[in-house]
């Protein structure tokens, strides 16, 4: 909880610098690009539950009205975490005892619809992001590796805001969000059902 | 005013996603032992009385001669096993013909016969492997291990136990201990170890 209250801080804080004045440092008005830093928090994760900033977002996106505007996204994430050395059952009656390296990479992609709320350089705004989620669950353990590779469903809503200060047309991104994806893993006795996450991007905006 | 172009920035976001996936950190794993065990969920182990482990270790390789580990090493290895299953309530019988349980060990030198046959018996075409007046084993569970050399295999069987066809003796518990070499030596300390595991994580195999 306290890292979450730090995000809201951090997320404060950009909102009190930014002033919004409309103005012409953005290169299209029409368009947009992020590229993102991404850090992940799992929610209630049973295979990997460790937050981490293994990640990236990529979306870009053509306003059709002057507020709303569709695109796409794709990004990627890494979550490892370090079960020690335990006795699992496999089966009623197999057992298996090691320590074990779980790795859970997703990678999302789809459309988006975004909202601004206004026009100018300071852009705060409210997403929702639809699409398909590639997903690996591996489990390393010893020198063997179980691993599954599972599609699913993938909804994230995202709040946050672009912002370009500067005349050359960069600007800075900053979004909190929430996804959900319907990815599912069955490893030894690992069982995962549905993806929940937290998190927030900074990155530039173009 | 500096612009960049859609073409510029996929190519910006193709060479960022090809090295997307951070490598997992296999350095935090201890390289420790793993340890299997598997038994019959039908036997009961409480009905048997007296136990034979065979005094020779098979080692398991590309030979087409059956070779045997025989040394201060091996006999330790066996003596463990030996108090385990005393441990455990069972009393040591004189020879194999006696006992109601046999336990037969194999070591892994390499894991050519495990590729060879890595769909079906491969311990029925192995030469050399203990084989008491059947023409193989028979496992009433299923089961699929990952092999790797430097491996320990205990199977112990119960020699009283009916198969299928009655031509077989029944394997009613299995244990594979693997993680066993620090080099190329066996270390026999994490061995000792992994026996003390292998009968910790099998509390039904009790007197």
């Amino acid at each position: 909880m306290k890292s979450l209250r730090n995000l809201y801080y951090i997320a404060l804080l950009f909102l009190l610098a930014g002033i919004p004045v409309k103005g012409k440092a953005q290169i299209s008005l029409d368009s947009y690009f992020n590229v993102d830093w991404q850090f992940n928090i799992p929610l209630d994760n049973k295979f990997s539950n460790v937050a981490s900033g293994w990640g990236m977002n990529f979306e870009g996106g053509y306003y059709l009205t002057t507020n709303i505007a569709v695109g796409g996204f794709i990004n990627f994430h890494t979550s490892n975490e370090y079960f020690s050395r335990r006795t699992i059952d496999l089966s009623p009656t197999l057992s298996m005892n090691s320590d074990q390296q779980h790795q859970l990479f997703t990678l999302p992609f789809g459309a988006l619809v975004r909202y601004r709320f206004i026009e100018a350089d300071f852009q705060p705004y409210a997403a929702m992001k639809l699409g398909a989620c590639y997903s690996e669950f591996n489990n390393y353990y010893y020198i063997f590796m179980s691993g599954q590779d599972k599609w699913g469903f993938y909804m994230s809503p995202e709040v946050g805001f672009n912002w370009y200060p500067w005349p050359n047309g960069i600007g800075l991104h900053l979004a909190i969000f929430y996804s959900y994806s319907t990815n599912r893993c069955n490893i030894m006795s690992y069982t995962q059902n549905g993806l929940n996450n937290l998190g927030f991007r900074l990155g530039i905006a173009f | 005013m500096k612009r960049f172009s859609i073409p510029t920035l996929a190519v910006i976001c193709a060479l960022l996603l090809s090295s997307c996936q951070k490598d997992p950190d296999t350095d935090k794993l201890d390289n420790g032992y793993l340890v299997y065990t598997n038994y019959d969920s039908g036997t009961d182990f409480k009905s048997f009385d007296t136990f034979y482990v065979i005094d020779s270790i098979l080692i398991i390789d590309n030979s087409e001669k059956a070779t045997y580990w025989n040394n201060a090493n091996s006999e330790k290895i066996v003596n463990a096993f030996v108090s385990k299953l005393a441990l455990a309530g069972y009393e040591v019988a004189d020879n194999e013909i006696d006992a109601d349980i046999v336990l037969q060990l194999s070591y892994i030198n390499t894991t050519y016969y495990f590729n060879l046959y890595n769909t079906g018996p491969w311990w029925n075409s192995y030469p050399g492997y203990w084989n008491w007046g059947g023409w193989g084993w028979y496992y009433p569970y299923s089961f699929s291990y990952s092999y790797s050399t430097g491996s320990i295999i205990g199977e112990l069987v119960d020699t009283g136990a009916p198969t299928p066809l009655n031509d077989k003796l029944t394997v009613v518990w299995n244990t594979y201990i693997c993680g066993l070499l620090n080099g190329n030596n066996l270390s026999l300390s994490r061995t000792m170890e992994a026996i003390d595991q292998a009968f910790e994580q099998s509390p039904y195999l009790r007197k």
